[in-house]
């Protein structure tokens, strides 16, 4: 055990000798989980700008210009009655939406006739579509839902029975654990965990590439140390970096502690077994870093993996994030239990048996105990 | 290969085969992953849970209907809730509705009993899907029981344009592709010229090349920026017919142009990392610096104008932010030529900026052995 932990110095004291490994393991998680938030910050895209066709210049239609007006999602910066001047602001990216207003609006609702909208937004950005869309809708709905109501008290029901007979089998819905739906809550805790893993991955693979570790207990103590300053990473995430982009902190000590000791194993176990397969350091970085991008679509994250055919799921089964980022999420951000994880860390479990029999497959035992016998001899010159 | 290599200074890259092997297949498998990772390009079948309290016609009937939907999937019905939030705690599920007890007693009434829905919004990809369907259900079904229901004063047609069916292949395939090209392609180039410094191989290079260090540069990274730009045209074209994206050829020429653009841009970009560092470990991570969050600041996922100032300024300095603005503006918005060009320019401008200055720095590290060998 002692000779143990003077190999996992050493190699602790290796990484601070090379400046490369440094870079990767003690610098980028930092720079990263600073940079990353950094766009998603606001959450939601506020104020969008967005125009107004009014072909009825009504009062009714006024009011309904400043009621998308007054909302929080959008900015109304264009009104015209030049439905191609519009359309052409919102194809050249001036505004993210246009709300449509018929001619006789006003007449044909006091005549009691339902009016048909047009609402056109920006659907090539998801996050810009849904807040334009909401924000213009929602007003037209909301002056439609008023004048229904109103009219079915001039003709004697009360309110209440008004609200009923618009809708007769209402729903409340309540957004669970991010309420406002934000994009910064959605994604970067996800990208945070992948970030530590991909790190993790070049600078074992970096280091494999500078000096061979040729003994089991090298191999070991060397992701020993590596995962120990990726675990005072994950430590400075929870404790300074949530906390600083105001992410949602539900987790407690014991889920969270064992889902990133299962994580820190599997990629420990990958990143040694990648040690093995790169002969120049600054590889692993070259080929690993492009590689981050879909590991990020494989684990789940911005699109379901119930939605994936099942050999993309098979083919994303084996990368720890695939288990981690979902575990993770669902501790920190949503607060649930290790039972209710339980599926994610039995996969990174096996994961993580998965990498470390590989990596450890070459290595003979005998081999192990000469080399930790040689390192103690030369500790003991020294 | 000896003529080709010649003329483009391509001699001893024999050594970076190993790895070409590697990034030049990668962001290939990356898109054919996101293709098909993406195949069904709305979310359907979205597994929620429903706790009947009411165990009445009615509340069957509303099982059926959200069943039917083809956005959903009533995965578990009960009536504990303590399970059914469990289930959605542990991301089992989307959604929890719970219909109350005295459920068709009050509608028939006319009561309006409310139902509730608890949806998982830490998922925003399923949070909206998922929460508009159950409403909708709710709202068709409850017009079919109210009679007096009257038809809305005031209904909205939407009509999402560029993504008509609001594709997240189109969404994310598409606007990905740039992205991986560029990761691939900056640290590619980073390569192939650093290693020369590294391994103070300038000297033998230059000779075997025979012409000086400016052509070298410019013979070499003329060689991997046309084979990056036709292999991303090729791809761009695969995921167009893939996902069923019909561009006129003005347009595709519009699509190409701009993806050579940016491929000159990141050209420029290698070239000022290794000029400036002279260290191909230092280049190759401030490339991955550079390219790694790329995506995130591209406008693609957050709009650029609601970003926080400091992440808009990166954004405006990462060639795949403008390379997204040309791209959507050309082959889904169908812009005019006006509004693509401050983005074009702003690409060419920083292309020859960057370009200029990374060149001039990079002529002058062949040219000093003293910047050889750095590791």
């Amino acid at each position: 055990m002692k000779a143990f932990a003077h190999l996992v110095l050493h190699e602790l004291r290796s990484v601070v000798r090379d400046r490369g490994v440094l870079l990767v393991l003690g610098i980028a998680p930092l720079l990263y989980a600073l940079v990353y938030p950094l766009p998603y910050k606001p959450q939601l895209a506020r104020e969008l700008p967005v125009g107004i066709v009014d072909l009825d210049r009504s009062p009714l239609s006024r009011q309904l210009g400043r009621m998308a007006d007054a909302s929080e999602a959008v900015r109304v910066v264009l009104r015209t009655q030049d439905l191609h001047e519009a359309e052409r602001a919102l194809r050249n990216g001036a505004v993210a939406g246009l709300l449509s207003i018929p001619a006789h609006f006003e007449r044909d609702i006091r005549l009691g006739r339902s009016v048909q909208v047009g609402l056109v937004a920006d659907g090539t950005r998801f996050l810009v579509y849904s807040q334009a869309a909401t924000g213009l809708s929602q007003a037209a709905l909301t002056l439609g839902a008023g004048t229904e109501i109103r009219r079915l008290q001039s003709r004697g029901f009360g309110e209440r029975e008004a609200r009923a007979l618009r809708d007769p089998l209402p729903l409340q819905s309540q957004s669970l654990w991010n309420p406002a739906a934000g994009y910064g809550d959605f994604v970067v805790p996800g990208v945070l965990v992948l970030v530590l893993q991909q790190t993790l991955l070049i600078a074992l693979a970096t280091r494999g590439a500078s000096k061979r570790a040729r003994t089991r207990s090298r191999i070991v103590a060397r992701a020993t140390a590596l995962s120990l300053i990726h675990a005072l990473h994950t430590m400075l995430y929870l404790l300074v970096i949530w906390p600083l982009f105001d992410f949602p902190s539900r987790g407690r000590f014991l889920p969270l502690t064992v889902v990133t000791l299962l994580f820190l194993a599997s990629s420990a176990g990958l990143g040694s077994l990648l040690g093995r397969a790169f002969s120049r350091p600054e590889t692993p970085m070259q080929v690993l870093l492009p590689t981050s991008l879909p590991i990020l679509f494989l684990s789940g994250l911005s699109w379901p993996a119930s939605q994936m055919p099942t050999w993309i799921r098979v083919l994303a089964w084996p990368l720890p994030s695939t288990h981690a980022i979902p575990a993770f999420v669902r501790v920190q951000q949503v607060g649930a239990s290790l039972p209710e994880v339980g599926g994610h860390l039995a996969a990174l479990a096996a994961t993580a048996a998965l990498w470390w029999g590989l990596a450890l497959l070459r290595v003979g035992r005998r081999a192990g105990g000469r080399g930790q016998r040689a390192y103690i001899a030369h500790r003991s010159v020294g | 290969m000896g003529p080709l290599a010649r003329a483009f200074a391509l001699e001893r890259s024999r050594r970076d085969r190993p790895v070409l092997a590697l990034l030049l297949p990668l962001p290939w498998l990356a898109l054919l992953i996101l293709l098909a990772l993406l195949g069904r390009k709305i979310p359907e079948d979205l597994p929620i849970d429903l706790v009947d309290l009411d165990g009445s016609a009615l509340s069957r009937s509303l099982a059926r209907s959200l069943d039917a939907s083809p956005s959903l999937r009533v995965a578990f019905v009960g009536s504990d809730p303590a399970s059914a939030a469990r289930r959605l705690r542990a991301g089992e599920v989307a959604a929890v509705v719970a219909l109350p007890r005295g459920l068709e007693r009050d509608a028939s009434r006319g009561l309006a009993p409310a139902s509730r829905a608890w949806v998982d919004g830490q998922n925003v990809t399923t949070h909206n899907t998922a929460l508009k369907e159950v409403r909708r259900v709710l709202g068709t079904t409850g017009a079919r029981i109210e009679p007096r229901n009257p038809p809305d004063p005031v209904a909205v047609q939407a009509r999402p344009l560029g993504n008509p069916s609001l594709d997240y292949q189109l969404y994310l395939a598409w606007t990905c592709l740039p992205s991986l090209w560029q990761a691939a392609f900056m640290v590619l180039l980073v390569r192939v010229l650093g290693r020369e410094l590294r391994e103070r191989s300038v000297p033998d290079w230059l000779h075997r090349a025979g012409t000086g260090p400016g052509r070298a540069i410019l013979s070499r990274t003329l060689f991997w920026t046309t084979a990056a730009w036709i292999s991303g045209a090729l791809a761009t074209a695969v995921a167009a017919a893939w996902i069923g994206i019909g561009l006129s050829p003005a347009a595709w020429a519009g699509v190409f142009a701009s993806l050579l653009l940016l491929l000159a841009c990141d050209a420029a970009y290698a070239w000022l990392l290794v000029g400036s560092s002279a260290n191909l470990r230092m280049a190759g991570s401030t490339a991955g610096f550079l390219t790694g969050p790329a995506f995130a600041f591209a406008g693609v996922s957050f709009p650029l104008d609601s970003m926080p100032r400091a992440a808009f300024l990166w954004a405006q300095l990462i060639p795949t932010t403008h390379h997204f603005s040309l791209l959507a503006g050309i082959s889904l918005r169908h812009a005019d030529a006006s509004a693509l060009l401050p983005p074009a320019l702003t690409l060419a401008g920083t292309t020859l900026v960057t370009g200029v200055v990374g060149f001039l720095l990079l002529r002058k590290r062949l040219l000093t052995p003293s910047c050889w060998g750095r590791r």
